[in-house]
């Protein structure tokens, strides 16, 4: 695979995080339940730093600034209805951010079973590698919280 | 070129004869005209007379001068014309080159004037704000305003006859310095002697102080930035913003508008719809202020209603004929109006004789200090449970690491930041306001649900009373509810007299209260 290849593979990694750390901040914005924004919060600053891990693997990372990157707009969250988020529990808030890191998890599975390249495919295995490590830990959160609440 | 050994002189306007020679067969004359850039000849056969050769009329010519500019080709045409027996009158046989026009003295402007087109800016991201129009500049005293620039000459010509022709020089610029402007001819330029919007009309160069909108403020406008007054003879559209070094005065309705003076504000009336924004550094004055934010370094005077609105002033809150109703105000120097509150009892929330930006700033450390606090308990919290260590999944427990990272950075900034408020909050001492009277006037009633807050004493209105002045009281429980005297009579003075008669609080507000 080109270098350029292998650049925009790790872009376009880098982007998912930061997609997903907009959609976090936006869902943060929503929610009233202060518990459940200072989750979501948490895991949009975590989103971002997977981005900044993603971006420390391009080739020459200071040709693209990350933080550049991170002031760009965002592609529009159609997913998020404000109004419907904002009567969300703590709880009903971790069980939608686990569904869709889930989710994240299994589209990038797939999407690594058709890429033949050996580093293409590490950079994607290092991202299902976090998102499943993401995943555990808003699992770990949510068993705490149910235990906590009896 | 001019033949050789003569001299190079203007030409003169009009007709001019260039030579005119007859001979034995023929009479041939030849005239400059146009400026003597152009050389027309004639030629008259005389009897039985032998038509000239067209060398023999190219000799003639050159030795008048003609060589460069003479037309061949209509010289062989004239010529055998002439041949043919045709008496040849006035026919152009030379052209030279005309002399091109000066440019005129014109004005290079170093700033926007008011007299340009208006443009729309462009952000970082090529978003365009249509509410934000670059109308004009800005100008400061001793800023440049443009360079005037002296006519120039045009290039010299040549005569039909090759005598050079003096260029033409441009008009020079008729500009004068009007108000506000100084012209400095050595330089050539032309200075701001004042602050405000540059003009140029009529050949007139003036730096205005005022800025005035003959109707509404709205897209045809656009948002106003002007480092002098501003004067609206319309309305304020929602959602439009005015900013203003020297003053406001708006005829009309402000809307949802941001509005921002370093003087007064003199407007019709505000209806904020919870998002209107007023800030002077001078007072205000106007009939209506509704669901509007004020924050004043002056007096605020309203003719009619203050409803729903936060009015703050360094000065007194006058509504002498009118109605506080709803919302929140607070007046170093007293608050006075007709009725305060509502007879449905609407919450309404008055305090005199506090300086807000002072008050204001310490609420705001307040505020910080509990949140700084609070978020970093929920840190703590939420650090409390985690521990990689006891974690078998390696991705978990690298998961667990990133968020306790992320949690102990945070919260080192928050500590950092109370910390800061915390030193900023020892340091803070209210400062002596002598102006300070903490004095509420209700001119006719003080009504139920109505919340009085004078010193450190804050009491709600259960019953209906009025007219009535109240204030403070600093040797006892609750407020003095006094008969009603004047604000400029201020409560320091009334306490003094109480305390001087030596009358008991309860008794003065039963006798007083109506």
């Amino acid at each position: 695979m080109k270098i350029m290849e292998i650049e925009d593979i790790i872009l376009q990694m880098v982007q998912m995080e930061l997609q997903a750390m907009h959609f976090y901040q936006h869902a943060a914005g929503c929610l009233q339940d202060e518990d459940a924004r200072f989750h979501f919060e948490l895991l949009a600053d975590e989103e971002m730093e997977h981005a900044r891990s993603f971006h420390a693997l391009l080739p020459s990372p200071t040709a693209v600034s990350f933080a550049e990157m991170v002031k760009a707009p965002p592609q529009p969250c159609d997913e998020i209805d404000c109004a419907a988020l904002a009567d969300f529990d703590q709880l009903q808030a971790l069980e939608m951010a686990l569904r869709l890191e889930r989710k994240v998890e299994q589209d990038l599975r797939l999407r690594s079973e058709t890429i033949v390249d050996a580093q293409a495919r590490a950079v994607l295995e290092k991202n299902i590698y976090s998102t499943e490590g993401h995943a555990l830990l808003i699992a770990e959160d949510l068993e705490r919280l149910r235990r906590s609440d009896g | 070129m001019p033949p050789p050994g003569k001299t190079h002189r203007p030409a003169e306007i009009g007709v001019k004869v260039l030579l005119d020679k007859t001979t034995p067969c023929y009479h041939f004359s030849a005239t400059l005209q146009n400026n003597q850039v152009e050389c027309r000849a004639s030629l008259k056969i005389l009897d039985s007379g032998k038509p000239p050769a067209p060398r023999e009329l190219i000799t003639i010519l050159n030795q008048a001068g003609v060589t460069e500019s003479l037309d061949l080709e209509r010289l062989a045409i004239f010529c055998a014309e002439a041949a043919r027996g045709t008496n040849q009158s006035d026919v152009l046989l030379a052209t030279g080159t005309p002399p091109s026009a000066g440019i005129d003295g014109w004005f290079e402007a170093a700033v926007r004037t008011t007299s340009d087109e208006a443009e729309f800016n462009r952000d970082e991201k090529g978003n365009i704000d249509f509410r934000t129009r670059d109308s004009f500049t800005n100008v400061e005293p001793g800023d440049l305003i443009g360079i005037i620039h002296p006519p120039r000459a045009g290039t010299p010509g040549l005569t039909a006859h090759g005598q050079p022709i003096e260029p033409r020089m441009g008009i020079p610029l008729d500009i004068r310095a009007g108000e506000g402007a100084r012209l400095d001819p050595d330089q050539g330029k032309a200075f701001a002697t004042r602050a405000g919007r540059v003009i140029l009309e009529n050949n007139v160069l003036t730096v205005s102080e005022q800025l005035i909108v003959p109707g509404d403020l709205d897209l045809e406008t656009g948002n106003i930035d002007f480092n002098g007054f501003v004067e609206v003879r319309g309305d304020v559209l929602d959602g439009f913003h005015i900013k203003a070094a020297k003053g406001i005065k708006v005829a009309g309705n402000v809307g949802a508008c941001r509005l921002e003076s370093g003087g007064p504000v003199e407007i019709g009336s505000a209806s904020g719809k919870g998002k209107g924004e007023i800030r002077c550094q001078g007072p205000l004055k106007t009939r209506y202020l509704n669901e509007v934010l004020v924050e004043c370094r002056g007096d605020v005077t309203v003719s009619h209603e203050i409803r729903n609105a936060t009015v703050k002033a360094t000065g007194r809150i006058m509504v002498p004929r009118g109605t506080i109703f709803g919302g929140e105000t607070v007046a170093l120097e007293g608050v006075e109006a007709r009725h305060l509150g509502s007879v449905s009892g609407h919450r309404t929330i008055v305090t005199a004789g506090v300086y807000f930006p002072e008050e204001d700033r310490l609420n705001h450390l307040l505020y910080r200090l509990k949140s700084t606090g609070s978020q970093i308990q929920r840190i703590d919290d939420t650090l409390g449970p985690l521990d990689p260590g006891k974690q078998k999944l390696q991705a978990l427990r690298e998961a667990l690491q990133l968020r306790i990272d992320i949690l102990t950075e945070r919260k080192q900034k928050l500590l950092a930041e109370k910390e800061t408020v915390k030193k900023e909050l020892d340091r803070f001492k209210p400062q002596e306001h002598p102006t300070a009277n903490p004095k509420i006037n209700a001119g006719a009633s003080l009504r139920e649900g109505v919340i009085l807050k004078l010193g450190d004493q804050v009491e709600e209105i259960q019953i209906e009373r009025g007219p009535v002045s109240v204030i403070a009281n600093h040797t006892g429980d609750g407020l003095h509810y006094l008969k009603l005297t004047p604000l400029k009579v201020s409560a320091e003075k009334l306490e003094a007299e109480l305390e001087e008669k030596g009358i008991e609080t309860g008794k003065i507000d039963r006798e007083n209260a109506q």
